[in-house]
């Protein structure tokens, strides 16, 4: 039910009980109107009886008789019927057919027998009741009168509810237009079209509803395109995390895939020698067994250095590389790390030039030293037999610069960034057997910028590459 | 006369391996260390059997196998991969390309030596 159809109800159950009541009251006034017509009659007849008589105590069947045949020719008089002061019927004139009498005057709309009963009482002229009359009226001739009145105030009764109904209907309408449109509108809200402007009527507490109600909506179009937007950001912040970690997770396979592939042929050839060396079918020479004994010692080094790397580059990767950081004589420390690498199998001289009172710097050593002999070792691979690979040692005031200059063949300027990219090896010049994890140079940078410095290629002169490394100074 | 195994492989240790196991399993063994060279050995050495590795300097084991596999006159030949590789992808690769056996590396070479004995049976 609507709340128009509601308040046209309420309205409409009050006003019936509002015109109820008027004509309630209306009848009422009928009623008291006639009976002091009728009163006021019987007074009449009682004042005559008491001016008629000079003794009261004559009040008898006598003197009535004569005033009985002149009142009985009233009109509109049934009925009339004497007492004395003892309320004993004394004489009864006209038509009756009541058993007894009842000293009262009748309520008018609760009439039993059809005749309206007013009882007077016939006061002496000292105020002393000398006895009393009562008139029975005809109810006929009152009700026509009761009637008359009861149909005109149905009538108006009717026609001001119907007036009432028709009125509140349309001024209602009117009235609740506003509600109807602000209705209209919270729908369109639901279903999130906020565009929607409920129309503002008039200037009254409707018409500030509806103004309300627009900065509302506008407000809450704000606020939904605002959430819309954040969400939409949260949720691409989601998927690029998640295309992140996807990419992390599939470069950690990609990582385990290589490291797996890169383990697998230096496991083969120890596995495989050792099984000669079990095996008695095989008859092995001791020539024989020393050569494969030294294969299973180069691969398990191989093995080792291997093994070295994956842990260095993932430590690096997780950033669970911490530095041993001390005061270090860098001259001294790059001597010791140059002797340490055995260059007789392809006679290469390894020589040190150093400025003098080379400063100390911080630094680890262990992972400087790390570095060093990587950057040697990758050299004595591209060297030709019986060449110089030279480091240099510079100072300024605020870096040093370690240079490891070789006469290989130099490197092409398109790969001189890539080397230093994790598992980028320039295969094809040498023979795996040569070929390291692919790892070092990235390690190797990883070590150097962990250091606050930098490391880089460039060409040597005439030929061959001049790796370089800066270190900062730190007092 | 005994079956000819031809390796092609660049890995100098495992190519040492195999021919010791080879050689001493019957076979007359010889080796290339990268695909160009093996190409040029499939033709002169004229193999019954070629074991080769997937990852090599200038020419690769697929171009190989795959070569081995479509030209006619070398319908004959066995085709063994060895591979430190050891996918899904690159074993589902070799059944296309027709290649006879694949072996990831840690196998023990005797195995490989068993399936050789086995494929020749055939």
């Amino acid at each position: 039910m609507s709340f128009k159809v509601k308040l046209v109800l309420v309205i409409l159950l009050i006003n019936i009980f509002v015109v109820s009541l008027t004509l309630y009251f209306r009848s009422k006034q009928i009623e008291i109107s006639i009976k002091e017509r009728m009163i006021f009659r019987t007074q009449i007849i009682a004042d005559i009886i008491v001016y008629s008589i000079d003794d009261e105590t004559k009040l008898d069947r006598l003197i009535i008789g004569e005033y009985t045949e002149f009142i009985i020719k009233e009109p509109e008089i049934q009925y009339i019927a004497f007492f004395n002061k003892k309320n004993q019927l004394i004489e009864v004139a006209g038509e009756y057919n009541k058993k007894e009498f009842i000293f009262q005057t009748d309520n008018i709309f609760r009439i039993t027998d059809n005749v309206y009963d007013v009882y007077k009482e016939i006061k002496g002229k000292d105020n002393k009741k000398i006895g009393s009359i009562i008139i029975g009226f005809p109810m006929q001739s009152l009700k026509d009168i009761i009637r008359k009145n009861l149909i005109i105030g149905i009538f108006l009764w009717a026609g001001a509810t119907v007036l009432i109904i028709i009125l509140n209907y349309f001024s209602l309408s009117y009235f609740l237009k506003p509600i109807k449109y602000l209705y209209e509108s919270t729908k369109q809200i639901a279903k999130k079209n906020f565009s929607n402007k409920v129309p503002i009527l008039s200037k009254d507490e409707l018409g500030i509803i509806s103004k309300q109600f627009n900065i509302m909506s506008e407000e809450l179009a704000t606020f939904y395109n605002k959430l819309k937007n954040k969400v939409k950001e949260a949720t691409s912040g989601l998927e690029k995390a998640n295309k992140k970690l996807r990419e992390m997770d599939k470069k950690k396979s990609e990582f385990v895939a290589i490291v797996a592939h890169d383990l697998r042929t230096p496991i083969t050839s120890i596995m495989g020698f050792a099984d000669t060396l079990t095996d008695k079918e095989f008859k092995l020479t001791i020539q024989e067994k020393e050569e494969y004994l030294n294969i299973i010692r180069y691969e398990s080094h191989r093995l080792s250095r291997l093994i070295a790397d994956f842990l260095d580059i993932s430590k690096i990767e997780d950033n669970r590389m911490g530095l041993d950081i001390k005061k270090k004589n860098v001259s001294e420390l790059i001597r010791k790390a140059l002797n340490s690498i055995n260059t007789k199998a392809k006679g290469v001289t390894l020589s040190l030039e150093s400025e003098e009172n080379f400063r100390e710097v911080y630094l680890d050593a262990d992972r400087i030293t790390q570095v060093i002999q990587n950057l040697i070792g990758n050299a004595l691979k591209y060297s030709p037999q019986n060449s110089v690979i030279k480091v240099l040692l510079k100072q300024n005031p605020s870096e040093i610069r370690i240079n490891v200059i070789d006469h290989g063949p130099g490197i092409p300027d398109e790969y001189k960034e890539k080397i230093f990219e994790k598992f980028y090896r320039g295969d094809d010049d040498i023979s795996k057997k040569e070929r390291g994890s692919g790892l070092g140079l990235a390690i190797a940078k990883s070590i150097i910028e962990m250091h606050g410095g930098r490391i880089w290629v460039e060409d040597a002169t005439p030929s061959g590459s001049c790796f370089i490394i800066t270190l900062p100074v730190k007092d | 006369m005994s079956e000819k195994v031809l390796i092609i492989e660049d890995e100098e240790n495992i190519t040492k391996l195999l021919k010791v196991y080879l050689i001493h399993a019957g076979f007359t063994v010889d080796n290339a260390f990268d695909g160009e060279k093996g190409l040029e050995k499939i033709d002169s050495f004229k193999p019954n059997i070629v074991i080769s590795d997937i990852r090599m300097p200038k020419v690769d084991g697929w171009k190989i196998c795959e070569k081995l596999k479509t030209e006619e006159k070398y319908k004959n030949i066995f085709v063994i991969i060895l591979t430190a590789y050891d996918q899904e992808n690159t074993r589902e690769k070799a059944k296309a390309i027709g290649v006879n056996a694949y072996f990831s590396k840690t196998v023990e070479i005797k195995v490989l030596i068993e399936k050789i004995r086995e494929i020749i049976q055939q």
